[in-house]
Parts: C-alpha cells; sequence; structure tokens
C-alpha cells in the first residue's frame, strides 16, 4: 500500500515522456527508415543468393527440390518450372554438422513400407485393368513419414500431420501430440553413433507429404535456403 | 434441484476413487500436451537470424549509400531471372503428372496442349516359380525422346504372357501385335513409350503396364511436335 503513491508517479511520469513527439533530427537519416532500407536489402540479398544457387542446378535437366525454410515452402521443380509445390507447416533442424546448401539424394527410406497389390498370374489384362482402375495404389497409398538419405549422412526427414479439413479439432491436436511424441520416441531410440550428422526434419500436411514421396525420382538434388 | 443433489452424491464416491482422479489427471495432461503442441505449430514463426545479422551489418550505412545497394541488388536480380527463365527453352517439353494422370505439352513457358493420359498401375506381377516379378510402374525423373515410330508393332515381352496364363513363345514373330499401340509411339528409354490405346475409356485412370498411353489426337500432335532429344519429365 505505501508503494502505491510512487509507483503512480512514475507512471505518470513514463507516460509524460512518452507522449511528446520529438523534433526531426537535422542531417542524417532517422533510424526506422534506415532499418527499413537494411531490411529491405537484406530480403534482396537472400533472394539473390537463393536465384545464384539455384540457377546452378536448374541448368542440369533433371528435376531438383528446393527447400524454402524461411517462406516455408518446398518445391519440386525442372530447369527453374514449379512442377509440385508443398507448405512445411513446421520444421527442426538437429546435428552438428555444418549447413550445406546443396544436397544430393541417393535414395528414400520410408518408415513404413506401403505394400504393393499383386496380380495373380493367368488373371488377364482386362482383371489387372479392373484392379487398377479400383485405384488400390496411388499417391494415397504411399507412406506420409520417410527419411531423405542424402550423400555425407545427411538426411532430410519428412513428417506428416493430419491436417485435412473435415476432421474435428480436439482429434487434431491428440493426432499432433501423438505423432511429435512417436517422432521424438523414435529419435531417442537411434544410437547417439547411427544419427545423421545433419539433420532437417519438415513437417507437411498427410497429403502433401504422400504425394511428394510419390513424385521423387530415384536421384535428386536439394537446395535448401 | 433434488435429481442434482442425488446426482451429486453419485458422483462424489466415484471421484473419491484414485484410480478415477489418476485417469482424469493423465486426460487432463494429454489435452494440455495436446494445446500446447498444436499452438506451437500454429504460431511458430520460421527462423530469420541470418537477416538480422545482414540488417545490423550495414544499418549505421548512409542511406544514399543503402538506396544505390539496393538498386545494384534489384538489377542483379534481374538479370538472374532472365538467365533463369532462359532456361525454359522456346523448344517444346512434355509433362506428365502420373498422380492426375495429365500430359502437357509446353512450347517454352507456354503450355500449347493438355489432355487425360494413363500412367503405370504400380500392380506387382510374379510368375508362379517366383523367379520373376514386373512391377508396373510409370518412371519419374527427367527423360528425352530416344526415337519416334509410326504405325508400331508391339512385341510382347514375358510378363504379357504371364499375365494372359499364356506360354511364352521361343519365336520373336509370336510376340508380334500390331494395331494396339494407336498410329505413333515415342520412345524415352528402357522400353517405355508414349503410344496410344484401344482402351480410351480407361484415360484417366493409372492402368498401364509402365507406359503413357493418349489418345489419337493428342497423340498425333505429339509426334508431330516432339523431336529427338525432347525433354520430358514425369512427376
Amino acid at each position: 500500500m505505501p508503494l502505491i503513491g510512487p509507483l503512480l508517479q512514475l507512471t505518470l511520469l513514463g507516460l509524460l515522456f512518452s507522449c511528446g513527439k520529438p523534433s526531426a533530427p537535422p542531417g542524417p537519416l532517422p533510424s526506422d527508415e534506415a532499418e527499413q532500407l537494411a531490411k529491405r536489402y537484406a530480403e534482396l540479398r537472400r533472394l539473390e543468393q537463393a536465384l545464384s544457387a539455384e540457377y546452378a542446378i536448374a541448368r542440369d535437366p533433371a528435376p531438383y527440390l528446393v527447400v524454402d525454410l524461411s517462406s516455408r515452402r518446398i518445391e519440386l521443380k525442372a530447369r527453374g518450372r514449379i512442377l509440385r509445390g508443398f507448405s512445411i507447416l513446421d520444421s527442426k533442424i538437429y546435428g552438428d554438422g555444418a549447413r550445406r546448401s546443396v544436397w544430393t539424394m541417393t535414395d528414400r527410406r520410408p518408415l513404413e513400407e506401403a505394400e504393393r497389390p499383386k496380380i495373380t498370374p493367368g488373371a488377364g489384362e482386362e482383371a489387372a485393368a479392373e484392379a487398377a482402375k479400383r485405384a488400390l495404389w496411388g499417391p494415397s497409398h504411399m507412406p506420409a513419414d520417410f527419411d531423405l538419405i542424402c550423400e555425407e549422412e545427411d538426411v532430410i526427414q519428412i513428417r506428416a500431420l493430419p491436417v485435412e479439413p473435415f476432421r474435428n479439432p480436439i482429434t487434431i491436436w491428440i493426432s499432433l501430440a501423438y505423432r511429435r511424441s512417436a517422432d521424438w520416441y523414435r529419435r531417442w531410440r537411434v544410437p547417439r553413433d547411427s544419427r545423421p550428422r545433419y539433420c532437417i526434419q519438415l513437417w507437411l500436411a498427410e497429403y502433401d507429404s504422400q504425394l511428394l514421396f510419390w513424385s521423387l525420382p530415384k536421384r535428386l538434388n536439394i537446395l535448401t535456403l | 434441484m433434488l435429481g442434482s443433489k442425488v446426482g451429486l452424491k453419485r458422483v462424489t464416491p466415484a471421484l473419491a476413487d484414485v484410480r478415477v482422479r489418476a485417469l482424469l489427471g493423465v486426460l487432463g495432461a494429454a489435452v494440455l500436451v495436446s494445446a500446447v503442441v498444436f499452438f506451437r505449430l500454429v504460431f511458430r514463426r520460421p527462423p530469420a537470424e541470418s537477416q538480422v545479422e545482414v540488417v545490423r551489418e550495414i544499418a549505421h550505412l548512409d542511406a544514399k549509400v543503402m538506396r544505390k545497394q539496393i538498386s545494384l541488388m534489384e538489377s542483379r536480380i534481374r538479370r538472374l531471372t532472365e538467365k533463369r527463365d532462359r532456361l525454359l527453352q522456346a523448344s517444346p517439353a512434355i509433362l506428365v503428372d502420373s498422380a492426375e494422370n495429365k500430359i502437357y505439352l509446353l512450347q517454352g513457358s507456354k503450355v500449347v496442349m493438355q489432355d487425360k493420359c494413363s500412367t503405370g498401375s504400380g500392380l506387382e506381377l510374379t510368375d508362379r516359380r517366383g523367379n520373376r516379378s514386373w512391377t508396373f510402374e510409370t518412371p519419374r525423373g527427367y527423360f528425352s525422346v530416344l526415337g519416334k515410330v509410326s504405325n508400331p508393332v508391339w512385341l510382347r515381352p514375358d510378363w504379357a504372357f504371364i499375365e494372359e496364363g499364356e506360354s511364352i513363345p521361343k519365336d520373336r514373330p509370336s510376340r508380334a501385335v500390331a494395331d494396339v499401340l494407336g498410329d505413333y509411339a515415342i520412345a524415352f528409354g528402357d522400353g517405355y513409350f508414349i503410344h496410344g490405346t484401344l482402351y480410351t475409356r480407361m484415360l484417366g485412370s493409372s492402368v498401364t503396364h509402365g507406359c503413357i498411353r493418349v489418345d489419337d489426337e493428342t497423340l498425333k500432335k505429339l509426334y508431330q511436335t516432339a523431336e529427338r532429344g525432347t525433354p520430358i519429365w514425369i512427376y
């Protein structure tokens, strides 16, 4: 109670100082405009670095992946043309290794293999076509959680989050918590010396993750920004 | 009121049970953790440490110098964008979206034709002895037109006989079947072709053995436009 008086006075003094408009100083630029210009320059420099790095890969006609962590996009491209684009819902970086901007994927490993439907010998082409038409195989049958194994033991982990619009928020929350916990447990179980040198983990919507797996060629350059 | 008093008397002994309280505690914790995870997901901001460093590096410079730097940077970006766009040469290219079963013919960056197609079913066939198996998938990646032929004749491979339950012939002429691949076929490597089909009602579905099937009109346009070396991207 005795402190209320001094506190009130300090508050009133603070309000008085903050309400006064400072006069524009002559000569040097006000600091907020300088900061705006500096931010603009930083954005342009980032864009310039991204374009330079991409041009170096895009000269090869093979498709490549661009993982842009700051704009939260992952794009499958060829010669600068976007073939498929996905939003990154969340990302994490693990490992002590130095980060490179260009990675070469040598293998992709799903956490669970999808089982292909089989054709019985002698069933005939019509039966096979009818089976195929029933969509027993396709992007929605692809694994949603998988690792892109790259050279120098670096890994890009793709993980799926269930964010379809028709599921209710409560089940989405529980699914999210379960998947993240399961992934944390999987990582914890891996022995320290078997862990990747450097790892980028990307969380995508479930169908996006499956469609990405479906679309990937066997070898791929990956540009991380 | 009496009902609620009776209800409360029934609930209270239940809450006195340690197991019930423990279960409620676990459920509450799970809801709390889920909420935290969800809101972290929704409100997380991307990292921007390198941008902060650049801002600190140059914020002390004179405004005129900064504006000049920005102008130089913008013209460098314009030149890089033009260089990258020139990679999309004016020559034709073919894109195949195997998830949507669509085929596109491009001239530079412009789509001049698009249509339905059929790509590989993804099914697996194993012969009765289990010695050999085939996966009927259209490969993904970059390819190029290696050759094209009119009035193609299909030389049935071994899997075609196994699929029908027929014995595999020893002579090559017994494998030849005419008029099933349409008027043209465009080869892009490893025995894969873009060709026509008798099963036009199946176009738009993943039903082939790996090749890309299109209708007659699209096939003719592709045959007339594509040359040896025309790029094909399948994704």
